[in-house]
Order: C-alpha cells, then structure tokens, then sequence
C-alpha cells in the first residue's frame, strides 16, 4: 500500500510509478527538503485557506434558498477557490510525502486559475484525471483523427463521463456536460481567430479579461458541483445576478447583520479579511514561483531568509489555520 | 551517509525552534496563564474557571484521594458541599453543563481504574435534557480528562496550541485573581466569596437585580438520549453495588418558566420509571426568592445546605415544607399535577 497517494492521487500511471518502487532509495537531503516545503504549502491551502472558505461556502449552500445576489456570488466563488486549494492541498500533501520518502508523482495542478481559455484550464486541473481521460477515453473514441463533429461529439462524451465519474448525480453530470460545451466553443472560436499583433496594453488586458472570463466561467459549473440538489443549482443561477433592493443600501448603512449574513457569510470580518489576505498571497506566490521559481532560488539563497521563510509558513499555518473543525478533503469522497 | 541525515535533522530543528519562538506569546499564555488549569496543579488563585471537568477526572484517577463517594452535574451542582453528607468520603464532580452521559462515561472510567465507588449523586436539570457532548472535543472548559495516554497526548498539545480570541484574551485579564477554585482538591466546590459577601451585606439591592428576568433556556429536545444514558448508569451502579441517588436542582422560578415544561414533565415521568429521585424544583419559596440565588440559574449554598438535609434525613426547613419530595412511579403523575398546578398559579406578568 502506497499511502501517499491512496485516497485521491494524483492518479498515476504504471510505467510512471511500478520501477520506482522496485529501485532502493536512499535518504535524499534535497528530496526530503522538496517534500517537507511541498507538504508545508498544502497544508497552508488545505487549513488556511480551504476550511476557511468552508465555513463560509456551507453557510450559503447549505441553504441557498435564503439568499439572492451577493451572498450567492461571493460563495460560489469562494468555492472556486476552496475546491482547487482543497483538492491541490491534498495532490502537495501527497507529492511532498512521496518526495520524502524519494517517489516521484506527477504535478496534478498547474495554476489553473491562471488559464487564459478551457482547453488552457484543463491541461492546469487535476492534469492526472485529464490526461487519464484522454489516454483512455478519448483516444480509444477516436481522438483527433476523426471528421470534425467526432471529435466534438468525443470531448463531450469524455466530459460527461468524467462528471459521472464523481458521483451518480445529474448535477456532476451537468457540470460535466457545461464543461464539454465550453471546450467545444473555445476550440471553435480559436480555430477562427486570427493572429493579430497587439500592443502592450491591449495585450495584458486581453490576457487579463481571458483569465477572469475562464475563472468566472469554471464558477459557473462549480455551481453544479457544489450544490445539493439540482433544484439548489437552479435557485443559485436564477438569483445570482438578482440583488434584492434593500441588499446594497443595507451593507453601505452599515447595518451589522446585513453584513454578517450577506458579506462575511455567517462569520465576522476578522475571518473574512483574514479569507481575502490569504487568498491574495496564495495567488501571489504561484505567480512568483512560475515567473522567478522563488521556491528554487530560496533553497539556495540567504539562509536567514530561507529559514525565516519556512518557520513563517509554519507560523501562518499554526496562527491562521482552522483546526477547531474535522473538515474532509473534498475529493475523498470521490 | 549519516551526513545529510544529520543536516536534514539539524535543519528541521532549526525551523522548529524559530517556529516555538514566533509561538511563544501562545505558548505563554496557553501554558504559563493557563486559563482552563490543565498545566497546573495550584488552584489557589485563578482568573476564571478551569475545566473543571478535565482536572477533576486526572485529580481522581491520578492519585490516591481517599474519596469513595461522588456528586455529579452541571454547574448548578457547584453548590451542594460534599463534606456534608456522612455516608462517604464525598468529592463533588460538577463541571459547566455536565449532562448525564458523560457522568456514565466518568464513572465507568473511575470504577474501570480501581476507585472503589459507594454512592453516586446525580443532580439533574434543564440542561441535562437538553444538551449533549457532540462539540465538547472543541470546548475548553468541557473537554473531557481521557482514558488513553495518546489522547491525553492530544489534549494537551489542543490545549497547548489553541489561539484565544481577542475576547477572550481581554476579559481573561480583566478578571481578578481569586481564591475561588481554592477548594479543587478537597471539595471540587468552588466558592464565590464576594457575591455571598454583596448579597448578605446588601440583600435588597440583589433580589430586585433586573438580572433576575434574564431566563436561562435549555437548547433541544434530547430526553430520549439523556434518559437513555441514566438507564445505562443506574444498571451499572446496580451491578457494581454503587447507591446511586437522583435530584433535581431547584431551578430558579425565571429560568423553570421559560424552559418548556411539558419537556421538562415528560423527563420527570421517564425518570421516575427508572428511579426514585428527590425533586426539588418547581415553584416554591426558594426558587421564587432571588435571595437564595446568584442569579437566574445557580442557586446559593444555602439552598445546597437545605437539600443535602433533606437527601440525607429527609429533613425539610419547617417553613417552606414544598421543598424537597421524594418522586417514585407511582406518585410521579400526582406530583406533575402539583407542579402544573403551581405553574397556573403564577400571575401572568
């Protein structure tokens, strides 16, 4: 038994995985450093972030026919970020645990909020159940080398199984299907567009309005994903964008349980402030790591600042983490 | 080979000592401060209350006490003196909401690690049908003492490592320093020297106190489960030759009428087919007197004094003869009519 990877991967194939387990390995110094700081920044995702935003999601999904607009809106995106900081927390947790001990598991996250189209998202989310889709799915169907609609109509079929792969409920199936269609549409829509050089500005606004699209888009069908019932779903998109009269004026008033139920999401301002703050930093550190590979020149720079690094993220894990509650990993139950 | 075994040891304590230093203002408070008393032994002066439930059980199990004869409940219970009762070598086990199963759970674990048990007291009121231990794993000042050394284990880095809120951390300072625990080992009671001190020195001004209209109410329904558990625990002190007493704290007339009382009826009736049990509730001249409570909710030692006499030599006070009853199967229907009647004639405010 391979518990690192037991409950929920990253789902790893046997050519990557079998000989690594028939070769001796040796206590590695860099192997273990790798693996601790990995586990380190899962479990700031999973403990700091995640559960953090599980709070607050459950207060709205729990219920969602007591709320409209803003609460709807902030949950659902609130989500977004728990499952891929909960589920990504996990992939670290396991990958570091392996490192340790001197395996090498496949990355399973690649900073899919940052993906500027859905194909994009998908080669950046849970990348060892897409490429297993792909290898064993959609090749077998046919792939690429079939007549256009084919290989729509395969994308399409890939996706819903793999929402039927979550669980047996219309709404994974949904959620599923509303990703089959996006693909389809980015894929049309990108073999139609030209390439126009763009100036600077435009450029990293374009960029930027693709990230936010894609991000708004994949909130959209964790709608889905989240909710209990397809009833739940549907009250949830009716009324995402239906903000009651009284909603606005009553936050700007200052009115404390407004804020409570409709902004902080049935905690208080400090948990709240303290959701955005690490939210932001986690957004930050990915993108430094993937421009600078700060992680990498951390290991080998000032010693002061690499062991006050560590013993920081330790710190904030301890200080800003919520262990007052057994919360799952989300995919475990998958 | 050894080399980067070492280096990667040596760097892992390294983090781990600056870790413990950035954690020390916890650590300062958690364990030096010691809010909920788990690190500390001296309870002669403290802030606020510890758990007591957590350091009684360790007290008890960890050293020869002597004592062969315990009182259990919530925090009502506190003032019901222990060395007042001569059939045993009594320590009053009370802790904020104690409910039943977990006085099955402690005596199971005292009995199951060599204490000798003769009697058992268990007082009994609105919050031992309504509340259960589901969260106690996550409240300080409940968490119960375990068993098993690895839990202890776990308690005690929970303890340890637990960040107070800002509120908690501000009023723990605001709080004096008294002597009110002082009494963990001999009695278990706690004494509230300064309210005893303001009621008898300035009695009018406390019994016309608005606090008084402020009810303590129960949380859900939970008589099945908390009269499951009392069944459990009469057939073990049954079959352990333990003499197992029930009573029922007096609840003061405020808090009596707002709980739901047809709940609190249905909980008399399946008690009493359990067992017989002293009653000492209802409406009468202690619970409608503000005097003989602290406030809506705990009543004085007084009133503890008062009912010990009556489980003891069935000794009522002469000028308030409702006040104690001994409710059985049989007459448990008759006694509910009594208290109902009392309730109809409380003036509708």
């Amino acid at each position: 038994m391979f518990y690192p990877q037991l409950v929920a991967g990253p789902i790893e194939r046997p050519q990557n995985i079998l000989y690594q387990f028939k070769e001796e390995h040796k206590f590695d110094y860099r192997n273990a450093v790798d693996g601790l700081k990995l586990m380190a920044w899962g479990l700031f995702k999973k403990v700091v972030i995640a559960d953090r935003l599980s709070e607050m999601v459950d207060f709205v999904y729990n219920d969602p026919t007591n709320f409209k607009g803003l609460p709807l809106i902030i949950s659902s995106v609130f989500f977004s970020i728990q499952i891929y900081c909960d589920f990504s927390g996990y992939s670290d947790i396991a990958i570091g645990s392996a490192r340790i001990m001197g395996f090498k598991l496949m990355r399973n996250f690649d900073r899919p909020y940052a993906s500027k189209s859905m194909p994009e998202f998908w080669k950046r989310w849970h990348i060892s159940l897409s490429s297993w889709f792909k290898d064993y799915l959609y090749i077998p169907l046919g792939g690429n080398r079939v007549v256009v609609w084919r290989k729509y109509y395969n994308l399409l079929i890939v996706f819903l199984i793999s929402g039927l792969w979550h669980g047996a409920s219309w709404n994974f199936i949904i959620w599923g299907g509303i990703h089959g269609v996006l693909l389809i549409i980015y894929m049309l829509i990108g073999s139609f567009k030209r390439e126009k050089p763009l100036g600077k500005l435009v450029s990293a606004l374009s960029t930027l309005f693709s990230i936010v699209l894609v991000f708004c888009l994949s909130t959209v069908a964790w709608i889905f994903f989240r909710a209990k019932t397809y009833e739940d779903a549907k009250h949830i998109l009716r009324k995402l964008i239906m903000f009651p009269k009284t909603q606005i004026p009553s936050i700007r008033a200052g009115n404390e349980e407004a804020i409570t139920n409709l902004v902080y999401l049935g905690t208080n301002g400090f948990n709240f402030s303290i959701a955005l703050i690490s939210i932001f930093f986690l957004f930050l550190i990915e993108y430094l790591q993937s421009k600078y590979l700060i992680a990498q020149k951390l290991s080998t720079g000032n010693p002061i600042l690499r062991w006050g690094s560590y013993a920081s993220l330790i710190l904030l894990i301890l200080y800003f983490g919520v262990f007052n509650k057994s919360i799952q990993f989300i995919y475990f139950q998958f | 080979m050894r080399k980067p075994v070492y280096k990667f040891f040596r760097n892992v304590l390294l983090v781990l000592l600056l870790v413990i230093l950035g954690y020390s203002p916890i650590f300062y408070f958690n364990i030096y401060e010691d809010p909920f008393g788990v690190f500390t032994s001296d309870f002669s002066s403290r802030r606020v209350e510890p758990n007591n439930h957590f350091v009684k059980m360790r007290y008890v199990l960890s050293n020869d006490t002597g004592f062969d004869s315990f009182i259990f409940g919530s925090s009502r219970a506190n003032n019901v003196n222990p060395k007042k009762f001569s059939n045993g070598s009594y320590y009053n086990m009370y802790y904020s909401l104690g409910i039943p199963k977990e006085h099955l759970n402690d005596i199971k674990m005292l009995a199951g690690n060599g204490c000798k048990i003769k009697n058992v007291i268990v007082f009994l009121d609105y919050a031992s049908y309504t509340t259960t231990d589901t969260n106690r794993i996550k409240e300080s000042l409940r968490r119960p003492f375990p068993e098993k050394k690895m839990e202890q284990f776990k308690s005690y880095i929970y303890y340890a490592f637990q960040i107070p809120t800002y509120e908690y951390y501000e009023s723990y300072y605001k709080s004096p320093l008294v002597p009110g625990y002082k009494n963990m080992y001999i009695t278990g009671c706690a004494e509230n020297k300064v309210a005893e001190e303001f009621i008898e020195n300035n009695r009018a001004q406390h019994i016309s106190d608005p606090k008084f209209d402020k009810p303590y109410l129960g949380y859900e329904n939970k008589v099945e489960y908390a009269i499951g558990h009392l069944k459990e625990l009469k057939n073990f002190c049954d079959s352990n030759k333990i003499n197992l007493t029930f009573a029922m704290n007096p609840t003061h007339k405020t808090t009596f009428l707002a709980n739901n009382t047809e709940l609190y009826f249905d909980f008399m009736k399946q008690l009493a087919a359990i067992s017989e049990y002293y009653d000492f509730s209802g409406i009468n001249k202690i619970t409608c007197n503000n005097y003989f409570y602290y406030e809506a909710s705990h009543y004085r030692p007084i009133v503890g004094n008062a009912m010990i006499d009556y489980i003891q030599f069935q000794k009522k006070i002469d000028s308030i003869p409702d006040f104690g009853f001994l409710v059985t199967k049989q007459n448990v229907s008759e006694r509910i009519a009594y208290h109902k009647q009392q309730i109809q004639s409380v003036p509708k405010p």
